[in-house]
């Protein structure tokens, strides 16, 4: 087999995995400071990819945390990703103190360029009971981590990652992924789509959990039926992109009052394995009936 | 001898629920197999909501809760779980912390609910649904809840049928459609119908939540896939 992962892979990318990296040598050394009566041991983290005689291309990550005496978890969750988007990816997987999961994606000849290798590794002590990892920049780089939510153009949904405004009137709400969100509606939705990207701006390639909350809800009319929506979890593929519907309004022939609006502030966190990284992304949206004008404002702030 | 019945008694006390959650009749390997899967969870505090939600979809499991709030907003650090162990440990860290809810298996499905009594739309009883088109079960929760029985039986209840929120998912660019879902049911409770959908997609999980304020009734609903 030949070795491709040198020349291959994008840098920036190859920062993204870096980043989990990172988190569990950083974590290493603080470990190693607070048991300072332990002697240290090479744990290593990494992954690459290869090229086999018949075009097959093979991905791996590897996580050893290997320590005499001690009862260690290796876990990791690798993904091989083709440049037209096939991807390999069998989830987490684990064994005590070391694990290598390998992946592969047959030839296709109309499939060649820059093959990604993308992966997590996290130890798990059952001695001191504790991950090996820490949580989202806690002293490492940020700029290799996830970040913030991005607008991101899709249309004819969300062109510039923002759809038009919907009145609908005994109609569906229907999301950019195809989601029928409510049916017999009668009020106002907007469509968005999202990318996910790191500290650089380059987009964060692998799977991850995206958790949605709210805060500083207001409605008018105080008795108005409108409300804040439901804090969520929600898992997001690799290579897949989040989407959201922003929808208020009542089930036909019921419509919202002349002057029946709400608006709050969205905020989200990314969930890669255990580490929970806080995204900087915040969207305000206010939305209802203004006066007898149906609106439905979004303002996405990215710092 | 003695020792050896004792240490046999012990297996099969270990062996019952806990107090907090029943395990209904169905396959109990299966359903053990499902408890003892090992969930991650980020080490920082979590509402019941979001550890319940974690702890789904690390394991993998299919499941719903049915919430219930006041006046209040639900702490957003009332659990405070292992961030390794089993589903089984997660859902008795939740309901330890919050004794209003607990857990139960049934047919494979993992339900988080209120202590005292099933919400009253919930114990509804459907006559018939068919998924139809939908492809995802979101979708076909909505349909679901646009049947008109329960639509009579929410305005019944007093709730206020506002429909609002936000509607997280995900979009795979250049993905063909899914296929349909293909789930027929007969008399069955809203509760059942909403289990039959997460066992039939195999995981995720559904979101009851119902609201109850001052002159504010609300409920909602959503699926994470």
């Amino acid at each position: 087999m030949k070795s491709i992962r040198e020349a291959k892979i994008e840098q920036r990318r190859r920062r993204q995995r870096a980043f989990i990296n990172t988190l569990g040598r950083v974590s290493l050394v603080a470990a190693l400071t607070l048991f300072t009566a332990l002697p240290s041991y090479p744990w290593t983290y990494y992954s690459g990819a290869s090229v086999g005689g018949d075009g097959t291309v093979y991905g791996w990550g590897v996580t050893d945390v290997t320590q005499s005496g001690m009862y260690h978890t290796a876990y990791v969750n690798a993904t091989l990703t083709s440049p037209k988007g096939r991807v390999a990816n069998n989830g987490q997987v684990q064994a005590t103190s070391s694990v290598r999961e390998d992946l592969s994606l047959p030839f296709d000849p109309t499939d060649l360029g820059n093959y990604l290798v993308t992966s997590s590794h996290s130890g798990f002590c059952h001695v001191c009971v504790c991950w090996l990892f820490a949580n989202c920049g806690s002293g490492t780089s940020a700029n290799d981590a996830p970040a913030r939510l991005v607008p991101y153009d899709y249309p004819p949904c969300a062109p510039k990652g923002v759809g038009p405004l919907q009145p609908l009137n005994n109609q569906s709400v229907v999301g950019c992924d195809g989601t029928v969100h409510a049916t017999g509606f009668d009020g106002v939705n907007k469509n968005l789509v999202y990318q996910l990207v790191d500290g650089t701006g380059a987009a964060f390639a692998g799977a991850y959990t995206l958790y949605e909350s709210f805060s500083n809800f207001q409605k008018t009319p105080s008795n108005s039926g409108l409300g804040q929506p439901a804090a969520t979890n929600i898992p997001i593929a690799a290579g897949h992109l989040p989407c959201d519907s922003q929808y208020a309004g009542y089930p036909y022939p019921k419509v919202l009052g002349s002057n029946e609006y709400s608006s709050y502030t969205q905020s989200f966190s990314a969930t890669v394995g255990i580490i929970n990284c806080p995204l900087t992304t915040k969207v305000s949206i206010s939305l209802g009936n203004f006066n007898g004008t149906l609106e439905d404002n979004v303002t996405i702030t990215t710092p | 001898m003695r020792c050896k019945s004792l240490a046999t008694l012990v297996l099969l006390l270990g062996a019952f629920p806990f107090a907090g959650h029943q395990q209904q009749a169905g396959k109990p390997e299966a359903e053990a197999e499902l408890l003892m899967r090992p969930v991650k969870l980020p080490s920082s505090p979590l509402s019941v909501n979001s550890a319940f939600q974690l702890a789904m979809l690390s394991s993998g499991a299919p499941g719903g809760e049915a919430l219930t709030e006041g006046c209040a907003e639900p702490s957003d650090s009332a659990v405070r779980p292992q961030n390794v162990g089993t589903l089984r440990d997660v859902l008795e860290d939740i309901v330890t912390a919050d004794p209003e809810y607990r857990w139960e298996v049934k047919d494979g499905v993992v339900n988080l609910i209120p202590s005292q009594r099933v919400p009253d739309l919930l114990t509804l009883r459907i006559s018939a649904f068919d998924t139809g088109d939908a492809t995802s079960v979101t979708t076909a929760k909505t349909f679901l809840f646009g049947l008109p029985e329960v639509r009579k039986r929410a305005a019944e209840l007093g709730f206020d049928q506002a429909i609002y929120g936000s509607g997280l998912g995900d979009v795979a660019p250049g993905a063909p459609p899914p296929p349909k879902l293909n789930v027929r049911l007969q008399d069955v409770t809203l509760l059942e119908a909403l289990n039959a959908l997460v066992r039939a997609h195999e995981h995720g999980l559904w979101m009851y939540r119902e609201i109850h304020c001052n002159s504010t009734n609300h409920f909602d609903i959503k699926f994470t896939e």
